[in-house]
């Protein structure tokens, strides 16, 4: 038999029990299908990351806080009193940055730049009728940022700049993202004594909500390291300069290892330096975590399902007992009786994926835009669920080589049945 | 001549223990290329289990079968699948045909299972069924046929690949005198002039005596055997 006529019978021999193939195909189905979505789950929230990171640029930078103290916080320890130890300004469990801190970490090898994080709080910002409460962070050097008009604010520029994110926009009376480009907006600030004083800033663009920026404003450094001198005026330097975090910048041309060796020279000398990829690694960890969890049931599904076909097949070895023994008798080979049945089988697998394949294409796109208007709102550019082919095709391969395997058993038992003994079976 | 098909004390038993049944007892022949033989004897006395084994369908419990020279356990599981497909004929006792199959699928089974092309198959499917009477009923369902008209689809069946040797078991016990007389005339014509050699087993006398040959055959051994 030709392997057109062995696909032929295999399909022809499916379509003659026809509620039994349904009810093997659904089995597969429902195995398939969890499997496409669980991998389309993954898929989608990863590439969700990892397309926020590589925009970001910033493969140089460390973000370098100090060290989280590994003291119980309840311990009821007392220490005596050491002059030495530097006075001890938290940012709550966190101890700040000082300047003879940034000194230190410049100085280190590898480290070719340090800039301080400067913390301000604005009372509000406005851009003259209502007043919005808000946060402003300090946009970085070498940080790119996906935007809906404008620009990114320029770091080297002397005048002061800032982007918005987009829930701010009808709010502060512009009317869509392009007409808030090149408006002036008014930050209000308090200073050490508590009085009140303003700033404005130019906006240069409206940026896409994302994973590293949620609802902040980005200030360029010269904007915010004025708002900050002038929050702190006043103040003792001892209490003025502290930071919670610093921006460094290495020498990419290092290796790896040499990284880790920095983070770890870092680590002894009391800091924490986390590049993006490790602080984007929690948020894939626990992405990794759901679709393990996600996959195991998927491939308890599929186990079943596997079940299933053996079963299909066991039953129709039997039902066909005699047309095996004729087929035998006429001349097929064991190979090609083996074949015949595992074809059906893979046949089985294919239908089954195929249809979880469609139903997945056209659920996936129904969740997507049902998840990105509730619950991932926020999350611009996320598909929750994404199917490429690829992968696809690799789950369809997948699940008929487990019909394959499932199927041998019942196609040996098929190839080995004795032609006589099978044409007497009633 | 030389012999087709050659047997060496062949004993067939069915079974193990108390309930063990020795069907064959020692049997030794020869056929000849080109022979028409008839295998005759009582029912039960072992003609279709004899049959079987010189068709290389089942195996002896002692003693050999060897065609062409050759003993059939030398012979690999491919080689015996081609003498089945290619060189053998078979005409079953209880037919077996697939009930819910076209008549025609039926006939060209044994062509599909060599591979030959759809168009072809079909084409000798057509010329067999029209040789035994019965092209009309190509389309029909197997199971929709009268007795007689199923044993004339297993004979064509047993036709369509052309072989050297028939087996045919019981081949018109079906069928009344007229039609049976003309299927065997086309078996016979078939012998006289392509050489085909054919076994027969029948209780028919008549179709016994127009073989070259006849085998007696009684509680699985031979009783007589006379030309
Ligand atoms: N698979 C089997 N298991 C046990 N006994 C068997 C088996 N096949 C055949 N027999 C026995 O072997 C004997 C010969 O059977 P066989 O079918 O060869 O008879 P036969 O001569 O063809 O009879 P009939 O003319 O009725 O077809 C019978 O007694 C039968 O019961
Ligand atoms: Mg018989």
């Amino acid at each position: 038999m030709n392997y057109r006529d062995i696909i032929l019978t295999a399909n022809g021999n499916l379509r003659k029990s026809k509620l039994r193939t349904f009810l093997t195909i659904s089995a597969i189905f429902i195995g398939a299908f969890t499997l496409m979505m669980t991998s389309g789950v993954g898929y989608g929230l990863r590439s969700y990351v990892d397309q926020q990171v590589a925009g970001v640029g910033a493969e140089d930078a460390l973000f370098i806080t100090m060290a989280r103290s590994q003291e119980n916080p309840l311990s009821s320890d007392v220490k005596e009193y050491d002059p030495n130890k530097k006075a001890d300004l938290s940012f709550g469990q966190l101890q700040a940055l000082q300047p003879m801190d940034l000194n230190r970490i410049k100085e280190t090898e590898h480290i070719k730049s340090i800039q301080p994080m400067y913390s301000v709080e604005p009372l509000y910002i406005t851009a003259g009728q209502k007043k919005y409460v808000t946060t402003l962070s300090q946009a970085l050097d070498g940080i790119n940022q996906a935007m809906l008009s404008g620009r990114m604010v320029n770091e080297k520029a002397r005048e002061y700049e800032v982007t918005l994110p987009p829930s701010y926009v009808n709010g502060l009376g512009f009317a869509n993202e392009q007409d808030a480009v090149g408006k002036k907006v008014t930050f209000a600030f308090k200073n050490a004594t508590g009085e009140q004083f303003a700033k404005d800033a130019t906006v240069v663009g409206v940026q896409q909500k994302s994973l590293l920026n949620a609802n902040a404003m980005s200030g360029n450094t010269a904007f915010v390291e004025d708002a900050f001198n002038k929050s702190t005026a006043g103040l003792p330097t001892f209490q003025k300069d502290r930071y919670l975090y610093a921006h460094a910048k290495f020498d990419t041309s290092i290796s790896d290892v040499q990284l880790k060796d920095l983070k770890t020279k870092l680590k002894t000398m009391g800091y924490d330096a986390q590049t993006l990829d490790d602080q984007l690694g929690l948020i894939k960890n626990v992405i990794n975590g759901i679709t393990s969890f996600l996959t195991i049931f998927a491939g308890i599904a599929l186990l079943a399902a596997t079940f299933g076909i053996v079963n299909t097949l066991l039953m129709a070895v039997q039902e066909r007992t005699r047309e095996i023994g004729l087929m035998k008798a006429l001349g097929m080979s064991r190979h090609k009786i083996f074949t015949l049945f595992s074809i059906e089988a893979i046949l089985l697998g294919f239908w089954g994926s195929l249809a979880a394949l469609i139903a997945a294409n056209i659920i996936g796109p129904i969740a997507n835009s049902a998840a990105s208007k509730t619950i991932f709102k926020d999350f611009d550019g996320l598909h929750l669920l994404s199917f490429p082919a690829v992968q696809m095709i690799m789950i369809m391969l997948l699940i008929m080589a487990i019909s394959f395997i499932a199927a041998t058993l019942p196609a040996r038992r098929a190839s080995r049945l004795d032609p006589i003994e099978a044409l007497r079976y009633e | 001549m030389s012999a087709l098909i050659e047997t060496n004390n062949l004993i067939k038993t069915y079974g193990k223990g108390e309930a063990a049944f020795t069907a064959l007892k020692g049997l030794s022949l020869e056929i000849k290329e080109g022979e028409t033989v008839a295998i005759v004897g009582k029912s039960g006395s072992g003609k279709s289990t004899l049959m079987h084994l010189l068709a290389l369908l089942d195996t002896p419990t002692t003693g050999s079968v060897s065609i062409d020279g050759k003993n059939a356990t030398s012979l690999k599981r491919r080689q015996v699948d081609q003498l089945r497909n290619n060189v053998f004929g078979f005409v079953f006792q209880q037919f077996f045909l697939n009930a819910n199959d076209t008549v025609l699928n039926n006939v060209i089974l044994p062509l599909k299972i060599a591979g030959v092309g759809v168009r072809e198959r079909n084409k000798r499917g057509l010329e067999v069924l029209r040789a035994v009477d019965m092209e009309d009923k190509a389309k029909n369902k197997a199971s929709d046929l009268s007795g007689g008209q199923k044993q004339r689809v297993c004979i064509a069946r047993a036709l369509i690949n052309e072989p050297k040797i028939i087996f045919a078991d019981e081949p018109t016990g079906n069928l009344d005198s007229n039609t049976g007389g003309k299927i065997e005339d086309l078996l016979f014509n078939l012998n006289r002039e392509k050489g085909i050699t054919i076994i027969f087993v029948t209780h028919d006398d008549e179709l016994a005596a127009r073989c070259q040959r006849r085998i007696y055959i009684k509680d699985g051994e031979i009783e007589k055997e006379n030309k």
